[in-house]
């Protein structure tokens, strides 16, 4: 009740103004009156009762003013006013309000998309209850584990409520007309159990119908693909649907947002675990040396990561005991979603990396504004110290200047944070241009916003500080005359360090940035072992399609005779996977000699399946020896292509067309040929050494058919794809188009570094440009005094320039020298994620130098120019 | 006559609820009878009392309503709200003890 009453009263002294006013007017004047009457009564002539009168009461308008302040809307009314003369004053000059406002939107702009991306990435948890007890079980350092293994920690272990174990597995999702390939998990029965989700409609599988091998043809589907491929149908638990040519049937559809257990990769659909033999066509469920199993699962209440990885350190020893594949297995959690510690470690410096950036250029972009401002200050000087003088409390002056830089700073975060939404909507629509489902889903969230208004609010009193610390200690009678407290240009301020420190940031961005741009030109010449240039691909999966591996043998053979017979082919083949696409599989090989097949004796290479012609039409170069012949085939000796590295490791020497070498103990192979090195997993890997298997002897279900010819790939990929169909319309092709956009997964971190280093390096140039200018500004007005007498006394022109610039030039060189030292120690972290980024490149450093000196001569031409055209006579009536 | 006392600080609140505590008052009659009641030894001078007033007015304790008046015309009548009683008790509580305090002190030092 009392605040409804204080409320009311604050809103009507505000609103209802000039009427509180009035009223308190009329109600000191009826006092007035009074005593003027008590006066009289006394008996004063009425002349000499008002002045009495008058005297007794006292300065009225003190009365008033002290009045007014009871009313306690100062602040706001105060709030208020400032912001009315704020508008005034930077709408007086929209060049600087311009700069500001623009340089800080882009600043917070970018934080906030960075930001974005961080959260969620990193930041946010699964869509789950519960989300910090689920973690993820990593062996040593990599995501899968063998599926008896995952069964020996779910049984072993006291710290889990339940364990579940997973497999990214793509699919032939078939309905009476077509099929297609859709991307889901193999999931054991506890997974949804574990995660504690209720189903949108139907029900999950349970631990019970994941007991029995191929006994469970169950489907849960996510609720997107429900939507999307069913239309949302609501009869649609009981329906029957065709997985791999198989009928299953679909139980229910998972919450609305749910996307499985990988914050990247968005799963359609889930399977039992069991029933991964007929899935994949041969079963690894028993098989203690294949690890396909991602293993996650949720602590038991009070359960401490701590107490949780000792428990599972103790097992892991055990299992390393039982089983020789698993010497050496080291079981940690980490938080799920980006495939354990493998994915998250990386994305998680990477993102913070790139956040660091951010903060620089926004950092930046505060110390930039602090000089404008400053230097704006400056101009101000007078008109600070006349308020000062003629009463205006310093506490108001200062409130009055922050509020000017936070209305800067907001308004900038506020168009920031518009473009970042923007852009975050693009980028989470955006699908990597790829078959794989990988999809970010940045859409900012209330993290994002407050990140935002922090960010806006702390650059504002980090801009505004200093100016309003000036302003505070100015003294009105110096500023008055014109002579400010520091008028000596010759005393080196805290001021001074702005320059050089923007200087120095910029210059780190822009060298980055640049050793990024080399780098990525570099790594598109970089020899990929391989020509993806004219080559046109087309991935699909016979196993998927229901084909046993003799029918599938004899279908690639009839695929090969289509393609090959289209107009414009060159040559053509077929393999298990391309180099460098997201499906690659390894093997362990040993030398002939081996007689301990320990782990440790064991050698791992890059695993291709390829037919005849492979290499002639991927355009791998021969070294020696031959290519595969339809003649290797399963009746013929085994025989292998391998590189020159695998040459080296396994065989001694790169001259071993010839030599042998095991894959497993009782499986010898001949080499029959030796090809060049090239890139298997990513660009950056260091030389790997590479398998090539003839697919005849070594049977792959999945296949990508590749032909070169001169015409443009995608048109001749589209073609690959309907003879394809005119053989069996049932097939799910996916992966259609020219070799290189396979590719798009491993240029996909380096693309994003370079985007995103080019645009900070620009915004820095851009911040550098201003601060320089904002700083040079302010030294001109400064001294335009003592310009003006030196000029009067017959100082030359370039004297006068010396004099401004050389400390300006050195602040600059200063800036420069440093930044270019961190940038080139952080060049070492851009080599990492950049392909051959150097920080040893004479044209990175050159061109940094050549763009700072640039930067610093067109930022200082606008008060060089001032300097030149001071007006003696006029600088010095200045005051 | 001697100059009236100087109000202690902090009273000046407790004297003006309790004034008004009756019967409506306005600034001059508030005024004027703290002045009679105290016997002519407290004096308000005009330079705090409507200070005073508006501040109360703002925290709630009193609300305030122009009415015809003695004096001629219509004056801001100044009235006690319900939390303004409440505050006018703890006040009197307070001035009490500190009073008494004070007189202990006197006796026994």
């Amino acid at each position: 009740m009392r605040l409804v009453r204080i409320l009311f009263r604050r809103g009507y002294s505000l609103l209802r103004k000039r009427r509180a006013e009035e009223e308190l007017a009329r109600e000191l004047e009826i006092h007035i009156e009074q005593l003027e009457r008590e006066f009289v009564a006394g008996g004063m002539s009425a002349s000499e009762a008002r002045l009495a009168a008058r005297k007794e009461f006292g300065p009225v308008e003190v009365t008033t003013e002290l009045c007014r302040d009871m009313r306690r809307v100062n602040l706001l009314e105060d709030l208020f006013k400032d912001l009315v003369y704020t508008s005034r004053v930077l709408g007086r000059s929209p060049a600087f309000t311009l700069t500001a406002v623009l340089s800080l939107a882009l600043g917070i702009g970018a934080n906030t998309v960075v930001f974005s991306v961080l959260n969620a990435l990193v930041l946010k948890p699964l869509p789950i209850p519960e989300p910090r007890q689920l973690v993820f079980v990593n062996n040593s350092g990599q995501p899968a584990n063998s599926f008896p293994n995952y069964r020996e920690i779910r049984d072993r272990n006291q710290v889990f409520q339940s364990l579940f174990a997973y497999r990214i597995e793509p699919v032939s999702l078939g309905d009476e007309r077509a099929a297609h390939r859709v991307w889901g998990y193999l999931a054991t029965g506890n997974y949804f159990q574990a995660l504690g989700l209720e189903p949108a409609i139907g029900r999950f599988y349970t631990p019970a119908e994941d007991t029995q091998t191929d006994a469970s043809p169950y489907v849960v589907l996510s609720y997107s693909c429900w939507q999307n491929r069913f239309s949302g149908d609501p009869n649609i638990p009981g329906k029957e649907v065709r997985i791999n040519g198989r009928p299953f049937t679909v139980l229910g559809v998972g919450p609305r947002g749910f996307h499985g257990t990988e914050a990247f990769y968005w799963s359609e659909i889930w399977i039992p675990m069991t029933m991964q033999p007929q899935i994949e066509g041969h079963s690894w469920l028993e098989a203690p040396s294949t690890f396909n199993s991602w293993i996650a699962g949720r602590l038991k209440p009070g359960i401490s990561i701590e107490q949780a990885q000792a428990n599972l350190k103790t097992i892991a020893m055990q299992l390393a005991r039982e089983r020789t594949v698993n010497e050496g297995m080291q079981l940690t959690l980490s938080a799920p979603g980006l495939a354990g510690s493998a994915g998250r470690e990386p994305t998680r410096a990477f993102t913070l990396g790139v956040m660091l950036l951010a903060s620089l250029v926004l950092f930046a972009a505060c110390a930039n504004l602090a000089a404008l401002l400053t230097a704006r200050a400056a101009d101000r000087e007078r008109d600070l110290a006349i308020r000062v003088s003629i009463g205006a409390a310093r506490g108001r002056i200062v409130r009055q200047l922050l509020t000017e830089s936070l209305t800067i700073s907001v308004t900038g975060g506020a168009i920031g944070c518009a473009l970042a939404v923007v852009l975050c909507r693009l980028l989470s629509q955006w699908r990597a241009p790829m078959e794989f489902p990988i999809q970010f889903d940045v859409n900012p969230d209330w993290r994002v916003f407050l990140f935002a208004i922090v960010a806006a609010i702390v650059t504002g009193i980090l801009f505004g500080i200093g100016p309003a610390r000036r302003a505070w200690k100015a003294d009105p009678a110096m500023s008055l005359k014109g002579l400010s407290t520091h008028v000596s240009a010759r005393s080196w301020s805290g001021r001074d360090i702005l320059l050089p420190l923007q200087v120095a940031l910029c210059c780190v961005l822009v060298t980055a940035s640049l050793v990024a741009v080399r780098g990525l030109v570099r790594s598109f010449r970089t020899p990929l072992g391989f020509q993806p240039d004219g080559a046109a691909v087309v991935g699909y999966d016979v196993g998927l399609a229901g084909y046993n591996p003799r029918d599938g043998a004899l279908f690639e053979e009839r695929a090969l005779r289509a393609v090959s017979q289209l107009p414009g082919v060159e040559s053509a083949a077929y393999s298990s996977t391309v180099p460098l696409s997201i499906d690659q599989s390894t093997n362990t090989v040993y030398p002939e000699n081996t007689t301990d097949f320990r782990p440790r004796n064991a050698i791992r290479t890059s695993h291709f399946n390829v037919s005849p012609g492979y290499f002639h039409t991927a355009g791998t170069r021969l070294l020696a020896g031959r290519e595969f012949t339809p003649q290797d085939d399963a009746t013929s000796p085994r025989v292998a292509v391998v590189n020159r590295t695998f040459a080296r490791r396994v065989a001694g020497t790169e001259d071993a067309v010839g030599r042998r070498f095991r894959l497993g103990p009782d499986t010898l192979i001949q080499i029959a040929g030796i090809v060049e090195d090239g890139k298997y997993e990513n660009l950056t890997e260091y030389p790997k050494a590479a398998l090539f298997l003839p697919i005849q002897q070594d049977y792959s279900s999945t296949i990508v058919l590749m032909v070169r010819s001169a015409r443009a790939e995608s048109e001749m990929a589209g073609e690959m794809r309907q003879a394809l169909s005119r053989l069996d319309p049932n097939l799910a092709i996916y992966g259609v188009g020219a070799l290189n956009q396979m590719l798009g997964l491993v240029y996909l971190p380096m693309h994003a570094a370079v985007i995103t280093l080019g645009a900070f390096g620009i915004l820095a140039l851009m911040l550098a440009i201003t601060g320089i200018y904002g700083l040079a500004a302010y030294a001109v007005s400064r001294r335009s005094r003592e310009i003006g007498i030196r000029l009067a006394i017959g100082a030359r022109p370039s004297q006068i320039l010396r004099s401004i610039f050389g400390r300006i030039g050195k602040l600059v060189t200063a800036g420069a020298f440093a930044g270019l030292g961190w940038g080139l120690a952080g060049a070492g972290v851009m080599a990492s994620i950049v392909y051959q980024a150097s920080s040893r490149d004479p044209l990175v450093i050159g061109a940094s130098v050549l763009a700072i000196a640039a930067v610093a001569i067109i930022a200082a031409f606008g008060p060089a120019r001032r300097a030149m055209r001071v007006d003696p006579v006029q600088s010095l009536r200045h005051d | 006559m001697p100059k009236p006392s100087d109000l202690l600080q902090g009273t000046l609140d407790l004297l003006i609820l309790k004034t008004i505590a009756r019967d409506p008052l306005h600034g001059w009659g508030i005024a004027k009878r703290i002045q009679i009641l105290s016997g002519d030894v407290l004096s308000v001078g005009q330079g705090s009392l409507y200070p005073a007033l508006h501040r109360l007015e703002q925290q709630g304790w009193i609300t305030a309503e122009w009415k015809d008046s003695d004096l001629g015309r219509p004056a801001k009548f100044y009235v006690l709200t319900r939390e303004g009683r409440k505050q006018l008790e703890r006040e009197l509580k307070t001035w009490e003890r500190l009073s008494s305090a004070v007189q202990l002190l006197i006796e026994n030092a």
